[in-house]
């Protein structure tokens, strides 16, 4: 991907935290590049987190091992807008965004639709992530 | 219990005709589809749709790295362009989806769940 600039992780800072805003029920969100590194996230307050950090590194891999295999079918199929994983404990979803890939979890009992529509609203305009 | 192929067929046609999106209904079982249904042509040729298949299977395995930190998984959906690729867990394998990408995926799942199927 292309070098960060102070600018970009600025507006990735600012659009982890706005997507906390956008629901109670979401816990994290963070910005991952395309080699799975975490380049920015905002944790909800108060609540205990699930994965311990080398846990959290090595599903930051996995996720973006896998968004590099769904682009084998991008031609036909269309690019991806998001992806979501309903899990006993809870939600996780992925968007694309920018060059990387933009990671959120909720609490289990979610309203899926709702949230991947805010989300997907929230990084189409970057107007909103700045205000 | 496994079913066996007109089973399996018998499953996949019961749930293609729950929902009108629904393009495609698989039941994968050890990484192979043992059976499935279509109501559309395939946006997929044979060679890229066994990729995709085995694909959805090894998501799968990789998901339960963390099963036992996040828990099991449910359902995992992946929404493209042109359609929504819905993986379902079961206890004996994978029902694999493609449905068009106005799905309302939250409510065809609950009409998969309302057919008693474990997931």
């Amino acid at each position: 991907m292309n070098v960060l600039t102070a600018t970009d992780t600025e507006l990735f800072d600012k659009l982890c935290q706005k997507i906390l805003e956008l629901d109670s029920k979401i816990r994290f969100a963070g910005v991952i590049s395309e080699m799975g590194k975490i380049i920015s996230s905002s944790e909800k307050k108060g609540i205990k987190p699930i994965l311990d950090k080398p846990e959290l590194e090595m599903l930051f891999m996995e996720v973006a091992l896998r968004v590099r295999m769904r682009h084998q079918f991008d031609r036909k199929l269309g690019v991806v807008d998001y992806t979501v994983s309903k899990r006993k404990r809870l939600v996780v979803m992925s968007f694309p965004y920018r060059n990387c890939i933009l990671y959120a979890t909720t609490e289990k009992d979610t309203n899926v639709d709702s949230i991947t529509q805010k989300i997907s609203e929230l990084i189409r305009s970057p107007e909103l992530i700045e205000s | 219990m496994s079913l066996d192929f007109d089973d399996n067929k018998d499953f996949c046609r019961g749930i293609l005709e729950l929902d009108e999106t629904i393009r495609f209904v698989g039941k994968v079982d050890s990484g192979k589809v043992v059976s499935f249904v279509r109501r559309a042509s395939p946006l997929l040729d044979d060679e890229l749709s066994n990729m995709a298949h085995y694909q959805a299977s090894h998501k799968a395995n990789m998901e339960e790295m963390f099963d036992g930190q996040l828990g099991q998984t449910d359902w995992m959906i992946t929404s493209k362009e042109q359609v929504k690729l819905i993986t379902l867990f079961l206890d004996d394998g994978l029902l694999i989806l493609s449905t068009e990408p106005d799905c309302n995926h939250d409510q065809l799942i609950n009409k998969i769940k309302k057919l008693n199927i474990k997931i």
